[in-house]
């Protein structure tokens, strides 16, 4: 079984959110930020979950205050802001750091599994993306410019898997 | 001033054609651009230079194929229309439709020029900026002698030793100069904007404004054509441009005012990096496993070159500001934080130095870690293999051994330099954002640092630019002081005395030496006093003999008379002063709790003694010590030598009820004997005899 299954990060009120309840999903991880300019991407991420959750997507944002102090409010004003300003019914989960010695073990194993540009582990900026296949691989990483839209193609393909 | 217009019309004319006839022989052509631009821009009007260089554009646009010819050659002549000269005269702003027209034409080369010459031509640009460069604000005709510029003067500065020292306050003295100095140079054009108009208008000056416009065209040019450029090896490339940027930090680190400027454009340019692709046609020429190589080593290569730059560019760009961390610091350990010095530069900083961080962590740098092993452990191994005090068997080699101290730190950067086989991070640039990018000095929770290894860090980051300017670097000083003050309020009485206890006597020595001089060249009464307040905690922290040894040599040796003055003040605190440390640490708290639960009897406490008893021996000391300043005086009696006596009597009147009368009748019967002469009262332009006369007098009364 992938490691990633074991994994179980806190959800916004603090109670565990284990990943092996998405063994045989297909998910897109994204650290998230309300003040970024890349912030609107929440909208096409709530239409691409919107689209393929009856297929087997999940969507987890992860906020996270590291880039540009972009996310600096706590995990409850986070979760309305998503659910007033974009229609978000993903999951939310609590606030982590991605980057450096307190990152979560989430960040620690999607990094870990798949470098940035040059090979650079850490997380360049908000929005930054991880594409996890059925079997709990990490597929691709996509740095924030990459709209989650352009990720349609490859989700359908991996959920056909 | 203005070109004929029937003259101007011509020239375009020609321009026109020679984009037709030379259009194969591009020497010719960029001969012809080059010769025209020169005459326009020295020549010609505003609105004509626009017009000049809108009609540049045009061809340019219309003519891609002689852009990927003579690309390469534009950018030194197009660069020199940014200039002072091209600003509207009445609102001192240099001209908006000007600098659009050349950033335009510099979007062409870089868009359609020969992706690699144009970048090594941008390089050469970066590399040869210089904001000293009268060019920048003048109209240097190599054909007219120019009358107040030669090879001798090109208005670098020149820092003698005290300058380098001082911190940052006479920066506008400097700028005034500059102005003046500028405001003297007759130039072949009267009609240029007053340069001083420029600098009361911006604040600064103006060949900096300038010298800004022309680096963002460079680096913009630099990073649009590296990213155009086929190759296999980015490498390559990433390092010669960032050659280019250390080499105008180098040149022009000291003069820039405006750093955040720096530090942003840097900041973009690392961050937005993308590494150039490999040529279309390597698939055929490698094999995978070949490429894949290739590939990989690139990718090591150029995380160690941008790592390098982001560190280095920080401790670059920032070393000739101090950041006022100390003061900052001092303040929130004795009023909270809602006491710090506010200002605006500083909150940006703060905020650049934040996103620094953030950078640094996604490029895999662990900050706290590499500042423990770049800064704390590095610094401590450099002076780890010297010997302890009862290793040293004479005074002679004592001395030796201090003066090796000086140079140690000075003696590992070179080395490290000359034998560097990798790309380093950079450890001043750790050290920077370790310290600063939280804001202000916000060290992480329970981080620890000893006494000792502050020291030790204090030491290798100061010792060097005493033998060479190259690491003079204001910052970077005033973070590691900034360290000791921590270590000192952050460890216990007890640990940091058993700090103090594992130096040998000749680091102590050395440090309190270098920090005592220091404190002489500041100019920022705050800084001073809290240097003091610093130099005097850790003397009482040290065994009563070291620190009354360490002072008595100060006032035997020490060069600086105004060093001797503090060393009396601080001399006189400590012996005035019953042994209670004025800060106590939140340790000291903790071991104070935990013997109040101490149920044993203990022996009564031994009553309060000053930090340095006033013995006979001292006495006798001190006397003679005295005695030698003044024959100094007589020898020599300059103001500072006075100053220094007339110190010496201040603090033989506070312990007057304590010392030999005798001795101190000999003192007063020498400087009335030799000093106050009635040929030196006469002088009217010395005040300190007529202050003198008066403190003898006083002694004299009460004995």
């Amino acid at each position: 079984m992938s490691k990633f299954y074991e994994l179980a990060p806190l959800d916004k009120k603090g109670e565990p959110f284990p990943f092996s309840q998405f063994e045989g999903k297909v998910v897109l991880i994204v650290n998230v930020a309300s003040k970024c300019g890349f912030t609107p991407q929440y909208k096409e991420l709530e239409t691409l979950y919107k689209k393929y959750e009856d297929k087997g997507l999940v969507v987890l944002g992860f906020p996270c205050n590291q880039f540009g102090h972009q996310e600096p409010g706590s995990d409850e004003e986070i979760s309305q802001f998503c659910q007033l300003n974009y229609g978000v019914s993903f999951p939310i989960l609590k606030k982590v750091e991605v980057n450096g010695s307190g990152a979560d073990p989430v960040y620690a194993f999607l990094k870990n599994e798949k470098s940035g540009l040059l090979g650079f582990k850490g997380i360049k900026w908000n929005f930054e993306k991880f594409l996890i296949d059925k079997k709990g691989a990490v597929f691709e990483r996509y740095s924030s410019l990459t709209k989650p839209s352009s990720l349609e193609a490859t989700v359908e393909k991996l959920l056909s898997e | 001033m203005v070109l004929d217009t029937g003259h101007f019309a011509e020239l375009k004319e020609k321009l026109l054609n020679a984009f037709v006839e030379e259009k194969h022989d591009t020497i010719t052509l960029i001969t012809i651009l080059d010769l025209y631009s020169e005459e326009v821009n020295h020549k010609g009007s505003l609105d004509q230079k626009i017009e000049y260089l809108n009609e540049v554009l045009s061809l340019l646009q219309q003519n891609k194929d002689i852009v990927y010819e003579i690309g390469w050659d534009l950018p030194k002549i197009l660069i020199k229309f940014i200039h002072w000269s091209n600003s509207n005269q009445t609102i001192i702003t240099p001209s908006k439709l000007c600098l659009t027209a050349v950033m335009k034409c510099f979007n062409e080369v870089a868009l359609f020029g020969n992706a690699k010459e144009c970048f090594f031509a941008g390089c050469e640009l970066m590399a040869d900026l210089r904001m000293s460069d009268e060019s920048l604000v003048k109209f240097v005709i190599e054909e007219k002698p120019i009358m107040d510029s030669d090879e001798g003067d090109s208005g670098e500065e020149t820092f003698t030793e005290d300058e380098s020292f001082s911190d940052n306050t006479d920066k506008e003295e400097q700028k005034t100069e500059k102005i003046e100095k500028g405001d003297n140079v007759t130039t072949p054009d009267e009609n240029l904007p007053s340069l001083k108009e420029g600098f009361d208008f911006y604040q600064r000056l103006p060949q900096e404004l300038i010298m800004e416009y022309r680096f963002h065209t460079i680096i913009e040019l630099i990073g649009s054509t590296l990213k155009r450029i086929n190759t296999l090896h980015p490498s390559k490339f990433l390092s010669e441009a960032f050659e280019a940027f250390a080499k105008f930090n180098l040149q022009n680190g000291d003069d820039i005012d405006d750093n955040l400027f720096l530090l942003r454009r840097f900041f973009s340019f690392i961050r937005g990096y993308i590494p150039p692709s490999p040529p279309p046609d390597v698939v055929e020429q490698l094999s995978a496993e070949q490429l894949d190589d290739i590939n990989k080593s690139e990718e090591i290569l150029q995380r160690k070159l941008i790592c390098n730059m982001l560190t280095s560019s920080l401790s670059q760009i920032l070393k000739s500001r101090t950041p006022s961390i100390l003061c900052n610091y001092y303040y929130s350990l004795q009023h909270g934080n809602s006491q710090r010095i506010q200002s605006e530069y500083y909150e940006k900083l703060a905020d650049v130095l934040s996103r620094y961080y953030e950078l640094a962590s996604s490029f895999d740098i662990d900050v706290s870690a590499e500042f423990q092993r770049l800064c704390v452990e590095e610094s401590r191994r450099i002076y780890h293999s010297l010997p302890k005090d009862a290793e040293i068997n004479s005074d002679d080699e004592k001395k030796e051994i201090t003066n090796l101290v000086y140079q140690l730190a000075y003696t590992y950067e070179i080395e490290k330099i000359a034998n560097v086989r990798e790309i380093l991070l950079d450890p001043a640039g750790i050290l920077i954002l370790q310290t600063l990018s939280d804001g202000y000095f916000v060290p992480s929770a329970g981080m620890k640092i000893s006494l000792d290894d502050a020291i030790y860090m204090h030491l290798r980051f100061v010792t060097p630019s005493i033998f060479s300017a190259l690491f003079e670097n204001k910052t970077v000083q005033e973070l590691t002081k900034t360290w000791v003050l921590y270590a000192l309020t952050n460890n216990s009485t007890s640990d940091s005395i058993n700090s103090l206890k594992s130096l040998p006597s000749y680091i102590l020595t050395v440090y309190l030496q270098i920090e005592l001089v220091r404190s002489c060249l500041l100019i920022n009464d705050d800084n001073r006093r809290l240097q003091f307040s610093v130099i005097t905690r850790i003397l009482c922290l040290l065994p009563e003999d070291f620190s009354f040894k360490f002072i008595r040599d100060t006032l035997l040796s020490c060069p600086y008379q105004q060093a001797k003055c503090y060393a009396l003040v601080i001399l006189k605190d400590m012996m005035e002063h019953k042994r209670k440390l004025p800060l106590i640490s939140a340790e000291d708290n903790l071991v104070d709790s935990m013997k109040k639960l101490d149920l044993k009897d203990s022996p009564p406490p031994l009553p309060s003694r000053a930090y340095i008893q006033l013995n006979d021996d001292r006495i006798a000391t001190l006397h003679s010590v005295a005695l030698l300043a003044i024959d100094d005086c007589v020898t020599n009696p300059e103001t500072k030598k006075l100053k220094t006596l007339l110190m010496y009597l201040n603090f033989f009147t506070a312990f007057l009820s304590k010392w030999d009368l005798v001795l101190m009748k000999e003192i007063c019967d020498k400087i009335n004997d030799k000093l106050l002469t009635e040929e030196n009262l006469k002088k009217n332009d010395e005040p300190h005899y007529a202050l003198l006369v008066n403190a003898v007098s006083t002694i004299s009364s009460k004995l």
